[in-house]
């Protein structure tokens, strides 16, 4: 595309006028017909720049510039306008301009933040002024880098513009890049009609592959359809182009490149054309990817989102922005990003936005755990601010819902464990290697140790059993084997019971006991019974014993007064049995009292005195016996039945037998039993009985002397004509003597 | 009678027994051989009553258990005066305290020869 040197370059500004006026043929630069292409586009881009832009090109860097340039040039313009720069900036030709072309035709990029100069006004006085300046390179059409094109602000300007920089930050931000690889413009319609040497250098295509849409077989395959959409669409809009793709590099590779252009206007606000730059981003974006792959490939899942606020400006939810794949696997959502939480969870839990919230207002970053009852999960999240201007945070967070649950499920096992253990009893304690000091002891009946305590010995055991327990601990820790013994514990009630305890080692690496688990069980019971048992058998055999020497005495005794005769088996049989039945009541007398009347309704029942009720009476108040008196007080019950039913009122129909008793309070004694055995209407008083009144029988001896030796009883034993009478008056209460009761 | 054919004649035997038959046998048994019998008592705080009342003591025949009372201050009371005795009971030897481990014992039931042989052998 070849324009009339008349009407380029076009525009109505200043600038743009003086350029096609100039007399270019006196210049270094020629006549403009002749300009290389490169240079008429950085003409073009610099005049269609909002801001200070200049050109140095050549040699010689003769100087082009725009209208917003002419405030930085002040009393120095029109006259710099094609003239080398070593005369208009003659101040800071050498020292600062002199380097900076040295590196653009190096290729090189230059910034200067704050560069301070001092330049000679018109009226010779000096004056200080700094800028903020950024030089690119531009090449020539031959791909050489022939020129640099100068973007600059006034640092007070600068200042003075910020607040009013946001509207044009795009174009600002188009200008103000280092390094620009390819220069290049179309037509109105984005189509290519003129050459760029700079992209033919940066991609390698030839001219006539880069023409018309030629440019588009450059891009990545991939990224084609994307570029093309890009660029139609910011054509039929009129926009400003800033988009990312991969462009063929000469070398056959691909290079990541940013493509920023924008449409210059003419006079009646029609597209004229479109100019352009490409920028090497294949440095930054390479690393980006490296960070793209170590987030998609982590297991931590990853989501940025930003944080909305309502119409009251209170934070009200969040958007999903990005997510890595690790985060679908964490969450189980569908794909979130462009939804807000409340149009994928519906209610989610608010604290989400109140914590994200919380880490943009404050920009410190937090660690948590929370649930989302709507996922059913609980994570673990750290969560820092990425953009507190566009409220943007940043998520790294695991699912921990299985670790919880499973932490859970270990502590109540754990806890069901220690019940089972401590119910019924049961005690578990862990020990030091050297059983000084206790780490724990968990119990039901013993009291609680939590944290270790070294005076366990004092707080749990008998100091009676001190030495056994030592002697076990010992013989423990020196074979490092089982510890088992029986002994005495305090009880947390105070009182004293017994544990069947047994510990094991647990070794560490190399062997060593690293500290001694037990248990004990609790024996108290089993104790108390056995020794209950061991008195119930010293008991048994005392009364045994006892008994059998009582039985030998009754046979001698009967056999005294009978001799080896009929009448001595008869009569022997009968006591024996009448011992076996008070026997069974002694047998009997733990879970059923002994009662007088129950001993006289036993001897009479076993006489057959059951048919003969209506002559029998039985009368008094209920009386409990102690045991040490049952026995001989059941022989003499028997001995007066026995003849009541042989000889005396039990043996006619006339015949009455009444026993009565009463209990009553003796003198500074406590209680007595008075009991009266009466029988009436005896037809044969003397007829064989027992010899009872003419000498002593074994009935008689027994009423008369054994009571009162046994049982301190007093007695009286009469017998009439038709009437016996007999009265046994005997303590009731035990003596209360201290010194002979246990 | 000397000594050697009739060991029991002339001797001052006490007799603790709760159970009268039993009791009445020893004190028939140690008359008839010329022994004076102290007692039958059936109970500790006659028998300790006895025994401090009682001067000159021979020997003395114990049963252990006196009607659920134990019999064993008699017995120390016995050892304080250096009187020779036995227990005669139904009891094992085992069930009886440490310090008369040395007593003589003799399980029910007995025929009262071998208590009197037991006293004075």
């Amino acid at each position: 595309m070849n324009l009339e040197p008349s009407v380029w370059p076009r525009g109505d500004g200043e600038m743009a006028e003086r350029i096609r006026e100039h007399d270019w043929a006196a210049t270094l630069l020629g006549p403009i017909g002749r300009w290389p292409q490169s240079l008429r586009t950085a003409v073009d881009m610099v005049l269609a720049m909002p801001g200070p832009a200049n050109i140095l090109w050549g040699p010689a860097h003769v100087q082009l510039y725009n209208d917003a340039y002419i405030a930085i040039a002040k009393d120095r313009h029109p006259e710099l306008l094609g003239r080398p720069a070593a005369e208009g900036w003659p101040e800071v030709h050498a020292e600062v301009l002199v380097p900076v072309m040295k590196r653009a035709f190096a290729g090189r990029a230059t910034r200067i933040a704050d560069l301070s100069v001092t330049l000679l006004g018109h009226d010779g006085r000096s004056v200080q002024r700094a800028f903020d300046t950024t030089w690119s390179p531009i090449r020539d059409d031959h791909g050489a880098f022939a020129g640099a094109m100068e973007l600059l602000v006034e640092v007070a300007d600068r200042r003075r513009e910020e607040t009013n920089l946001r509207e044009s930050e795009a174009q600002h931000r188009l200008l103000i890049e280092d390094w620009v690889q390819a220069v290049w413009e179309t037509d109105g319609s984005g189509v290519v009609v003129a050459d760029s040497p700079s992209w033919r250098a940066y991609t390698g295509q030839t001219l006539g592959e880069w023409l018309g849409y030629g440019w588009l077989d450059a891009i990545h395959p991939d990224d084609r359809s994307y570029a093309e959409r890009q660029w139609r669409e910011a054509i039929s809009a009129h926009g400003l182009i800033n988009t990312e793709f991969r462009l063929r590099a000469p070398d056959g590779g691909w290079r990541w490149t940013n493509v920023r252009a924008a449409p210059v206007l003419n006079a009646g606000a029609h597209v004229e054309k479109w100019v352009g730059i490409n920028i090497d981003i294949d440095i930054r974006k390479r690393s980006e990817e490296r960070y793209r792959t170590l987030f998609d490939a982590m297991d931590e899942a990853y989501a940025v989102v930003e944080v909305i606020r309502d119409e009251s400006h209170a934070w009200s939810d969040f958007r999903f922005l990005e997510v890595n794949p690790a985060f679908m696997q964490h969450t189980s959502m569908p794909y979130p990003v462009g939804k807000t939480a409340t149009e994928l969870l519906g209610t989610p839990n608010p604290r989400w936005t109140q914590m994200y919230g919380q880490v943009l207002d404050t920009g410190e970053p937090l660690r948590v755990q929370e649930a989302e009852q709507t996922l059913g999960r609980i994570f673990d999240l750290n969560i820092f601010s990425l953009d507190r201007e566009r409220n943007r945070v940043a998520v790294l967070f695991t699912d921990i819902t299985g670790r919880v649950c499973a932490e859970a499920a270990l502590r109540e096992s754990e806890e069901r464990f220690r019940a089972l253990v401590t119910a019924g009893g049961n005690t578990i304690y862990r020990m030091s290697p050297d059983w000084r000091r206790m780490y724990q002891l968990d119990s039901a009946t013993l009291a609680a140790t939590a944290e270790p305590i070294e005076d366990w010995v004092e707080k749990y055991i008998l100091a009676e059993d001190l030495p056994r327990v030592r002697a076990a601990i010992d013989v423990a820790i020196d074979t490092k084997s089982l510890f088992e013994l029986e002994h005495r514990v305090l009880l947390a009630d105070g009182s004293v019971g017994w544990v069947l305890s047994r510990a094991v080692p647990l070794l560490g690496p190399n062997s060593e006991i690293v500290e001694w688990f037990g248990a004990g069980s609790d024996v108290t019971t089993r104790r108390e019974m056995q020794e209950r048992q061991g008195v119930l058998v010293a008991e048994l055999q005392h009364r045994t014993r006892n008994l059998l020497g009582v039985v030998r005495s009754i046979a001698q005794q009967t056999m005294a007064q009978t001799g080896p005769t009929e009448h001595f088996r008869e009569q022997f049989n009968d006591r024996l049995s009448a011992l076996s039945r008070v026997q069974d009541l002694l047998s009997r007398s733990d879970q059923e009292p002994i009662t007088l009347r129950a001993l006289i309704q036993t001897e009479l029942d076993a006489l057959g005195a059951g048919a003969m009720q209506d002559r029998i009476r039985l009368h008094g108040p209920f009386v409990r016996l102690r045991k040490a008196t049952v026995q001989t007080f059941a022989l003499a019950l028997h001995e007066l039945a026995t003849n009541a039913r042989k000889y005396g009122a039990l043996t006619s129909e006339h015949g009455q037998l009444r026993v009565t008793w009463r209990t009553y309070a003796a003198d500074g004694e406590g209680r007595r039993l008075l009991l009266d055995w009466v029988e009436e209407g005896i037809s044969h008083p003397l007829e064989g009985r027992d010899a009872v009144s003419k000498r002593r029988g074994y009935g008689r001896e027994l009423i008369e002397r054994a009571l009162p030796y046994v049982l301190q009883a007093e007695t009286s034993y009469e017998l009439g004509e038709t009437v016996l009478r007999c009265s046994i008056d005997l303590p009731l209460s035990e003596r209360a003597d201290p010194r002979t009761r246990a | 009678m000397t000594s050697t054919t009739n060991p029991l004649a002339g001797r001052r035997v006490l007799v603790v027994e709760d159970e009268y038959f039993i009791a009445d046998d020893l004190r028939r048994h140690f008359e008839e051989r010329g022994a004076e019998v102290l007692g039958p008592v059936p109970r500790v705080e006659d028998a300790l009553a006895l025994i401090a009342a009682t001067a000159e003591i021979d020997a003395a025949v114990l049963d252990v258990n006196l009607q659920d009372e134990m019999v064993y201050p008699v017995a120390d009371a016995l050892q304080a005066r250096g009187v020779p005795f036995l227990f005669a009971t139904g009891y094992e030897k085992t069930a009886i305290p440490a310090r008369f481990a040395d007593v003589r014992h003799c399980e029910k039931p007995f025929e009262p020869e071998r208590i009197a042989g037991a006293l004075f052998a």
